[in-house]
């Protein structure tokens, strides 16, 4: 059961409108190493792990990608919220516009909408530890993407503390991976 | 600088055993289990993204900007999304280090202070959870986090 708290993990204090970062932040929330897709990615896995140690750290980290899924797309929209439509022009979000007005929409930064595609469930421990391992690597280069094409301290920040999660989650795995390992030989 | 001449991609000199080596993993097999005892004040925490010095990882050379805020109720907040950190990251780190009870004896000190800052909290600017009990009903007026008011 989930429950909902009234704030974001890390304080966002965006106060300059930025059309152009919000059409690339997007993919953090719906592209292939979006916060979307950890979060669904880790909790349809937890159902297969085997033991506790698996079943608590997939379902934990599952539910902090979730808040920070809701980060991702409250930053979106206080960089969007004031923009004029020929500020969305300007930043080529014309055809975006037409869809969603300046509602949050789940894409990529090329406008594709979230697909379950992008990850996977395959019932194998090993397999699945794998690709999270890797998802958070994935995520960990985006952000980083995302740090080095702005120069906005209030995105920089929220951005950097994001991409540590990515990190200390991928070390978690790590763990869990070497856990299983060690019980399977 | 990421890349050499041939575009192939340059290891940061910053790379810290975090980053994890599948090859050296199945060459040599298992690496050493290592344990993170040291944690950052609540503070720090918040700011780096992270409780545990180890497996802290600079990018660049960026240094994460302190945390500013600007109103009281911001400021309580604050004290609360900093708790609520710590203890998050302790938690993945006690699913993977259940028998660690040191570490379970600062998770509950963390949850306990975060308690008692969330009810001094919701007396004053209203309820952050369902259940943070106030005179009259609250939870749907409050400032929403996308709202942006420092949230």
């Amino acid at each position: 059961m989930y429950k909902y708290s009234k704030m974001t993990p890390y304080p966002l204090n965006i106060k300059k409108k930025d059309v152009r970062m919000a059409k690339l932040i997007i993919t953090q929330l719906g592209g292939y190493a979006g916060e979307l897709g950890a979060a669904l990615r880790y909790f349809s896995q937890k159902f297969s792990m085997p033991d506790d140690m698996g079943r608590a750290l997939l379902s934990d980290i599952s539910t902090e990608e979730f808040g920070h899924a809701e980060m991702i797309a409250s930053m979106v929209h206080m960089l969007t919220k004031d923009a004029t439509l020929e500020e969305l022009q300007a930043a080529g979000l014309e055809s975006s516009f037409t869809e969603h007005g300046k509602g949050i929409y789940p894409s990529d930064a090329n406008g594709v909408p979230f697909s379950a595609l992008t990850f996977a469930s395959t019932g194998d421990i090993l397999a699945d530890i794998s690709e999270d391992m890797a998802a958070e690597q994935k995520a960990r280069a985006t952000y980083e993407r995302l740090i080095d094409l702005t120069d906005d301290p209030d995105l920089i920040n929220p951005l950097l503390f994001l991409r540590q999660r990515e990190i200390v989650h991928f070390h978690r795995f790590k763990e869990l991976y070497d856990h299983y390992r060690k019980e399977c030989k | 600088m990421l890349f050499d001449k041939n575009g192939y991609y340059l290891i940061p000199s910053n790379n810290q055993e975090s980053n994890y080596d599948f090859a050296i993993d199945i060459i040599n097999g298992l690496p050493p289990v290592e344990k993170e005892v040291n944690t950052y004040s609540v503070e720090e925490a918040l700011r780096l993204g992270n409780l545990f010095p180890k497996l802290y990882n600079l990018y660049k050379n960026y240094d994460p900007a302190p945390i500013r805020v600007q109103t009281n109720r911001e400021k309580c907040l604050l004290d609360i999304q900093r708790l609520e950190f710590a203890i998050a990251d302790l938690n993945l780190y006690l699913d993977m280090h259940p028998e660690d009870r040191g570490s379970y004896d600062l998770f509950k000190k963390y949850v306990r202070e975060c308690k008692k800052k969330k009810e001094e909290y919701t007396a004053v600017y209203g309820p952050l959870c369902l259940d943070d009990l106030t005179e009259e009903w609250e939870w749907s007026k409050g400032v929403w986090p996308w709202e942006g008011r420092g949230l």
